[in-house]
């Protein structure tokens, strides 16, 4: 587990399970009035600070209606790590008896590592009798995480998830989600 | 199909006690679930005077699913025991939060029910709509559950306005979450 927390406005620390790391960034100008914005790379994760518009935007935290709140901007920059992925063995949501498996279905489930998390899990599916098996994101994607647009305004919920789907459509899902369930079932 | 609702003492002692022997067979017997609790009845400390049950019966008057519902001005489930579900965010007191857990839909008596299934009734997303009506009634705004993912499928399936606090947990191999869901 990783946590990332802006102390105050001019100090940075950044923890690791390995071992704890403080990452101190001193800015000797008044940090109210000044454009600042600072990327760093550790371990491979980036992570940004700015202070242009609303600060809080661009520092992980929840609100109490639990959502993490932030621009697509921003969220480029984290990446994205998978957590776990299962096989729906029948169909254990919708009540549905399946004779023959024609299909596989599952959930794969992707998080940051980052604290607090951004969550994003979704459902697919690979149908088995196709020649080229391909798997198929199934719905939309279940998340904590509420993209803004430029002016700080909630997406609405619609408009949230198709964005998300965008976000999942350009990982690198699939061989994650095979070799976590070739491991957990075969 | 008929539905039981109320609170720990408005329901028998005897519909308690079978509340708590269907439990036990969903959540340790079927689901696996490690629970520190007494053999052949699952209940635990959020089992109390303040619980509210919703139970549903067949036609037979056998149960085939429940709910537990807690105020979050009491201690609750996520509190005391999943606070990391939270993602940070300190456990919710309000009187118009109330906690949804140990939901499950299941006739025991159904053959074929796959391992790790919880819901198999065409009648979950009936006893989901009974259990928020429920909640509502006592003042809900928002419900926070616990529960495995397969209840954020339900609750989209029954067009409930709802999302993840965080992400999941692991256990016993299964992912468990907490969810914020909308009363309206």
């Amino acid at each position: 587990m990783s946590s990332f927390v802006l102390a105050d406005n001019n100090i940075c620390i950044w923890s690791s399970s390995q071992g704890v790391i403080f990452l101190f960034i001193f800015i000797s100008i008044d940090f109210k009035y000044a454009a600042v914005e600072v990327e760093l790379e550790f371990k491979g994760m980036f992570v940004h600070v700015s202070n242009q518009g609303d600060q809080k935007h661009d520092v992980l935290y929840v609100s109490t209606d639990g959502y993490i709140r932030l621009t697509e901007k921003t969220l480029d920059i984290i990446p994205m790590r998978h957590l776990d992925s299962g096989l729906f063995v029948s169909d254990q949501v919708h009540g549905l008896k399946v004779d023959v498996v024609s299909e596989l279905t599952g959930y794969t489930e992707w998080s940051s590592q980052t604290s607090p998390s951004i969550s994003i899990g979704w459902d697919w599916k690979l149908n088995c009798f196709k020649e080229s098996r391909t798997y198929e994101i199934v719905g939309a994607p279940f998340s904590n995480l509420l993209l803004q647009d430029e002016f700080s305004n909630d997406l609405t919920v619609g408009e949230n998830l198709k964005r998300i789907s965008k976000i999942i459509n350009k990982l690198d899902w699939v061989d994650d989600l095979k070799g976590h369930i070739s491991k957990k079932y075969v | 199909m008929e539905f039981i609702i109320g609170s720990s003492e408005s329901i028998s002692d005897n519909v308690k006690a079978e509340v708590f022997s269907y439990r036990y067979k969903v959540f340790v017997e079927q689901l696996g679930w490690e629970l520190d609790t007494p053999f052949d009845r699952e209940v635990d400390q959020f089992d109390h005077e303040n619980t509210i049950y919703v139970i549903a019966k067949n036609q037979q008057r056998e149960i085939i699913g429940c709910a537990r519902l807690l105020p979050t001005t009491m201690p609750y489930l996520l509190e005391e025991v999943f606070p990391e579900l939270l993602n940070g965010l300190a456990p919710p007191k309000s009187s118009d939060i109330w906690e949804l857990s140990r939901f499950t839909s299941l006739d025991l008596k159904e053959k074929g029910i796959p391992e790790n299934t919880q819901f198999s009734l065409d009648s979950t997303v009936d006893l989901l709509k009974q259990t928020i009506q429920c909640a509502k009634r006592q003042g809900a705004k928002k419900i926070i559950s616990v529960s495995p993912i397969g209840v954020e499928r339900l609750l989209r399936k029954a067009g409930f306005k709802a999302h993840r606090a965080g992400p999941p947990k692991i256990i016993d191999g299964y992912p468990l979450v907490a969810c914020w869901i909308e009363v309206e």
